[in-house]
Parts: structure tokens; sequence; C-alpha cells
């Protein structure tokens, strides 16, 4: 009798492996992808609020009712680049802060660190009267009421009490509320 | 030869293409993640206007619904409509009236159209009301004396919230 060969039978080794089905995850990046496209914002687009000066009537109301009697603070932007912080404390003397170019441009290192002392002497105010002259340009404006928003990054925040509730909050605001005094002047 | 040609045959099965779909889906993913951050819920969308160079602001104030004013360094622009024009970064002497230097007619005459329009639509529905907004694009070139009488004239036509559209510098 011969010897019979026995075939070892080896596991198939292709069967092991797990394929994954990617067709699935493929039909939802397909639907996602067009979706996200069209609700894509490649340049965030954000608004600087301003009111304009509202007529003598409306003006003085605003100004009874205004409990915040701290301080009228207002800016000239000259067109040599110079900046004069205007403010009036209620009740007080009216004091001017010049801040002088810095060579050919605006110094706005000093004049944020002149907004954030102006801040911290009087916390309750959040608006300004921006008095530009006519040569200055937009976005030389824009600049300008940046450094006066908000504080920078590495600076403290500043504490506000609520009189009714009576919780304090802290804000990186400084003046947000912008008015432009000259407009009507013409 | 009958058996070499079997035997051939059986050696050549069929073979079927599989799609390697991994890099694929590789690009896919990567694509996905980049448009999630860019994504935006925003009801409100501002498209820059072609050719207008908008300043740049840490300025974090959502967009509004409300009247389109473009001022660019070609013209005055409401609602895609040119209604005046600005030459060598000053309006025209035409477009001024010559009582006022600061007030432009036909951007007032515009914008009380608009105006008129929406108190309409305020007196029969009583949901919308018209509440004098405006976001206005410009130029970040333009010296402050046209915006000075852009927003003149629009107080005069009753808008006097004013919205400068800026892009957000992150």
């Amino acid at each position: 009798m011969g010897k019979r060969q026995s075939k070892v039978l080896r596991p198939n080794d292709d069967e092991a492996s797990f394929e994954l089905d990617l067709s699935p995850m493929l039909s939802l990046m397909v639907t996602l992808i067009p979706i996200m496209l069209l609700a894509a914002e490649f340049t965030r687009i954000t608004v600087i609020n301003t009111a304009l000066p509202q007529v003598v009537e409306k003006a003085i109301q605003k100004d009874v009712k205004n409990k915040d009697k701290s301080a009228k603070i207002s800016l000239k932007l000259f067109n040599n680049k110079s900046i004069l912080v205007n403010v009036k404390p209620y009740g007080g003397a009216m004091r001017n802060i010049r801040i002088a170019a810095s060579g050919d441009t605006w110094d706005l290192d000093k004049f944020h660190e002149t907004m954030f002392r102006l801040k911290s002497q009087h916390p309750k105010k959040f608006s300004l009267d921006v008095l530009p002259d006519a040569k200055v340009k937009y976005d030389d404006i824009v600049k300008v009421l940046d450094e006066a928003r908000t504080t920078r990054k590495e600076e403290a925040k500043f504490q506000i009490t609520d009189p009714e509730t009576k919780e304090t909050a802290e804000t990186n605001l400084m003046f947000p509320e912008v008015t432009f005094s000259n407009i009507l002047e013409g | 030869m009958r058996r070499a040609v079997n035997k051939f045959m059986n050696n050549n099965k069929k073979t079927t293409f599989i799609l390697q779909l991994t890099a694929m889906v590789d690009m896919f993913t990567i694509l996905i993640v980049f448009l999630l951050k860019s994504f935006s819920t925003s009801s409100v969308q501002i498209t820059p206007q072609a050719g207008l160079s908008l300043p740049t602001s840490t300025n974090t104030g959502s967009p509004v619904e409300a009247v389109k004013l473009v001022v660019s360094s070609e013209g005055v622009f409401v609602e895609n409509d040119k209604v005046a024009v600005i030459k060598d970064g000053k309006l025209i002497v035409s477009d001024l009236d010559p009582n006022d230097q600061s007030f432009v007619r036909p951007l007032f005459e515009r914008l009380d159209q608009e105006a008129k329009k929406s108190r309409e639509i305020a007196s029969i529905n009583s949901e919308h009301k018209f509440d004098g907004k405006i976001v206005m694009q410009a130029d970040k070139n333009l010296a402050y004396e046209v915006l000075q009488k852009v927003m003149y004239t629009s107080s005069m036509a009753g808008y006097a919230d004013l919205n400068f559209a800026t892009i957000s510098f992150e």
C-alpha cells in the first residue's frame, strides 16, 4: 500500500484580513462637502455700530435720562496723525491730552495707554465722540477705534457692578460705543 | 493541446478591479475639517463688493440685516445701484447740492425711496419696523470727508444707525 500524501490543510490567510467598507463614509462626505461649501465663510465680515448725533431735543432727553454722569470723552483726529483726547468730567474742569504722531504714523500704543488710563478713572463710561479731520483715512479711523474699543490680552480686565443686581462681571470692553459728532457740521 | 488550453484558461481567472478609496476618503476628511472651521451659521451674510478694500478690525460685532450701502473709489452704490460718482477720492460736484456741499442729492433720493418702501411695509405688516439701519462698506483708502458727506445724507434720509463693515482680523 502506497503512502497517501496527506494534504495539510492550511488556513486561507486572505480570509483573515478585515476589509473596511468605505462606501457609506464616502456617501456621507459627498453629501456634507457641498453643504459646507455653500455655508463656508472664508472672510469674516463684522460690523462697527455707530450712532449719528441725535437731533437737539432727543439729545437733551437722553442727557436727562443718562444716569452715568461720569465724563464726556471726545477724540479729535488730525490730518498730521496726532490725536487730541478731550475729557470733560461731570462737574469738573476740562482737560486735553495730546498724542503726537510717531514719525509719520499714529502713535497707537501711547493712545491705547491713555484710553486704558481714562477707562480706569471712568469705568462706567463706554461711549466716545469722534471728530476726525476731513483728510484722515477711513482705515486709520478704524485702527484708532480698535485701540479704544477693548483692552489688550496682557492687560487686566475691568470690573463692572450692576447697581440693581449687585453682580460683578469682568469685561475687556473700554469704549465700544462710538458717535461721529462732526457729521452734522457739514 | 486541449489540456494546455484548459490549463491556460484555469490559470488566467477573471479578476475584478478593486477601487482604492482610502486616498479619496483621506482627502475628503481633510476637506471637511477645513470647511468645518469656515462654517458659518449666521443668517445674515455680507458679501464684500468686488474691487473694494475693506479695513481690518478686531471688532466682533455680527452683521445685521439692513440696507446695503457701498462707498468705493468709483462711486456710491445703494443695493447695487450706482447713485453717485467718486472721482480722485472725492464726490463729483454735480452730485452735491449747491446750497449744502455735504448733501448728496441722488443718494438722498435713493435712500428716501428705500425708507418709504420700508415704512409702507411697516404700515401693513406689524412685525416689520423701519429701524433706519444701514450697513456701509467703504474703501479703506477713502478720506473721511467722503464718508462724512455720505453719513450726513443718510441721516437726512432717516438712516441714523450706521454699521461699518470690516474684515475680522483674527
